[in-house]
């Protein structure tokens, strides 16, 4: 048993063979290829838009003269300064949304009365798309940094409240009613069994949130903004940079996902009982 | 964008089990609970908080805002001063303008999108292949788009329906994708085994499985396509409830703003509830298999 191990086998020639085609077989490497493959076409098919006179694609420039635009764009000022700036909006008003969001959307979880008020009036607002808030706010607001602020804060609000209330609401009775029995008040239900069963949801609510931040972020600050990355990417559109504009859309993706990333990792450290799943 | 919504479809069916009862029973109930009566609280103290807050007392920077009267008498006006309300033509055309698009794109993404999703969730190869191009593009903002799709798509209309289409297009094949994975292996062994061919497979195995979360994605495609309209008629539009948005915000006609913005409300709560009502309809087995029959 232990000989045959240690591969003194007659077919050593064909081992490699298998193994090699494990190793392709193997899923993640399969897929690692096939990425590979689509990827490189496409940046192919990209490249040589213009040569061969691609309908639709040849319009956009290629990725070789991306690269250059993207180092024209890394090494000025005004690049970074829209980073710090279109962070900072979304960092302050993602933590106000979290800040209303979670509270309210507990309170309306926990008591029926705060529900029931509370549920209609979201339920009128809610559909209206924040990019419609955009002009109100800017009337509002008497800075355009609060404007798109609250524009920020909308689009990730409705999302982590509606989170917020949907995890609170779906905990299973018999947990409540275990606790109860054992002699609990109502102090410890909120603390050792709504609160934690709820955290799972408010952290999708929050990476879904994120995402949306971004959205609005860009928007806000194209239609009404005078700083920041979707400022910067319009303004390139408007001077006819495109390079510029796919290098501020990448660097509006890498940021979105970034930040999204980040809330999804302190989500699993903030909810250890669950990473046996 | 798909994982919080993932439990309504499940939610929804529940619902259709646990409601039974003739309609005229149901209302009979609802009224003799608390419930209406504490939205009416509720509404009520959220029209009066407009009232108060802008048409009577004007505080802070509230007075800039439209009055609560100003915007009603506008909307119910037969002859109002900025020339939008509910017995005006133009009102109707802006409506019909943004409906027809959010339909043309939400119907190109569906049927683009719910293949694309079955056979990524299918086919492994055609997965490896085409998961990374969706991944890479997929942050990227719908609203980053607007520049390119001006510059790619020809004429006005089309650019506005491409970024509509897109918003709708990336969620729909997540969604059909995340709900053919969810299909418990052991049916197409089944399937296999009992001779299903690949169309028997697709028609009575995948479409079935699947169809809870497609109209999960459909649902919320549908508000990210009102979402992606309204930005995309405000930069580059000549018509269309976003354009009016951004229009009446430029001429200083507030009131209409108002109208606007609560039209567009009311046109993105009811696409989404046909949305669901034609999902409900579609899942009656669903409704069944929960309850146990």
């Amino acid at each position: 048993m232990k000989q045959s191990s240690h591969g003194g086998s007659p077919a050593r020639e064909l081992t490699t063979w298998f193994q090699l085609r494990r190793w392709l077989k193997a899923r993640w490497n399969l897929n690692l290829l096939l990425g590979v493959i689509s990827l490189t076409t496409l940046a192919a098919v990209w490249e040589l838009g213009k040569p061969l006179g691609i309908p639709l694609i040849s319009n956009v420039p290629p990725p070789s003269e991306v690269i250059v635009a993207a180092q024209d764009l890394l090494t000025s000022e005004q690049y970074w300064q829209g980073w710090y700036l279109s962070l900072q909006r979304i960092t302050i008003g993602f933590i106000i949304a979290q800040i209303i969001g979670i509270p309210l959307g507990l309170a309306m979880a926990i008591n029926r009365m705060t529900f029931d008020t509370t549920f209609p009036v979201i339920e009128i607002l809610r559909p209206i798309p924040p990019v419609a808030w955009i002009p109100i706010s800017i009337v509002f607001w008497p800075t355009r940094e609060m404007s798109v602020i609250f524009i920020v804060f909308l689009g990730a609000f409705w999302i982590v409240l509606l989170n917020t209330i949907g995890g609170a609401s779906h905990i299973d009775p018999s947990y409540k009613r275990a606790a109860l029995s054992l002699g609990s008040r109502p102090n410890d239900l909120f603390w050792k069994i709504i609160l934690p069963a709820t955290i799972p949801s408010i952290v999708t609510g929050m990476a879904v949130g994120m995402g949306i931040s971004w959205e609005m972020v860009v928007a806000s600050e194209m239609i009404a903004g005078d700083t920041g990355l979707g400022y910067l990417l319009w303004l390139s559109f408007q001077i006819n940079a495109i390079g510029h504009v796919i290098v501020c859309m990448i660097s509006i993706g890498i940021a979105g996902y970034c930040s999204s990333a980040i809330i999804r990792a302190a989500g699993e450290w903030a909810t250890p009982w669950r990473r046996l799943f | 964008m798909a994982s919080p919504d993932t439990t309504t479809a499940l939610e929804s069916a529940a619902e259709m089990v646990s409601v039974r009862y003739p309609w005229r029973i149901r209302v009979r109930r609802w009224l003799r609970s608390p419930r209406p009566y504490r939205a009416a609280l509720g509404i009520g103290v959220f029209f009066l908080a407009w009232y108060l807050l802008i048409d009577a007392f004007k505080v802070w920077r509230f007075g800039e805002l439209p009055g609560l009267v100003n915007s009603t008498q506008e909307w119910l006006s037969a002859d109002p001063i900025f020339g939008v309300s509910l017995f005006t033509a133009e009102y109707y055309r802006h409506i019909w303008t943004s409906f027809a698009r959010v339909f043309a794109a939400f119907f190109a993404a569906i049927t683009l999108g719910v293949p694309i999703g079955i056979l990524m969730g299918w086919r492994r190869i055609f997965f490896g292949l085409t998961f990374p191009i969706l991944e890479i593009l997929r942050p990227i903002p719908i609203l980053a788009w607007i520049p390119l799709a001006i510059l790619l798509l020809p004429g006005r209309e089309i650019p506005i329906i491409g970024l509509t289409f897109l918003a709708a297009f990336f969620v729909t094949i997540l969604n059909t994708l995340l709900g053919v994975r969810s299909i418990d292996q052991v049916y197409f062994r089944a399937a296999q085994s009992l001779g299903f061919s690949q169309s028997h497979i697709l028609w009575h195995v995948i479409i079935p499985g699947a169809l809870p979360y497609i109209f999960v994605g459909f649902q919320i495609g549908m508000g990210a396509c009102w979402f992606s309209l309204v930005a995309a008629e405000i930069l580059s539009g000549s018509a269309g409830l976003g354009y009016k948005v951004w229009e009446t915000y430029y001429y200083v006609q507030f009131p209409t703003m108002v109208i606007t913005m609560a039209t567009l409300g009311l046109c993105g709560y009811l696409s989404s509830g046909l949305v669901r009502i034609v999902g409900n309809r579609l899942m009656r087995w669903r409704a069944k298999l929960l309850a146990g029959v």
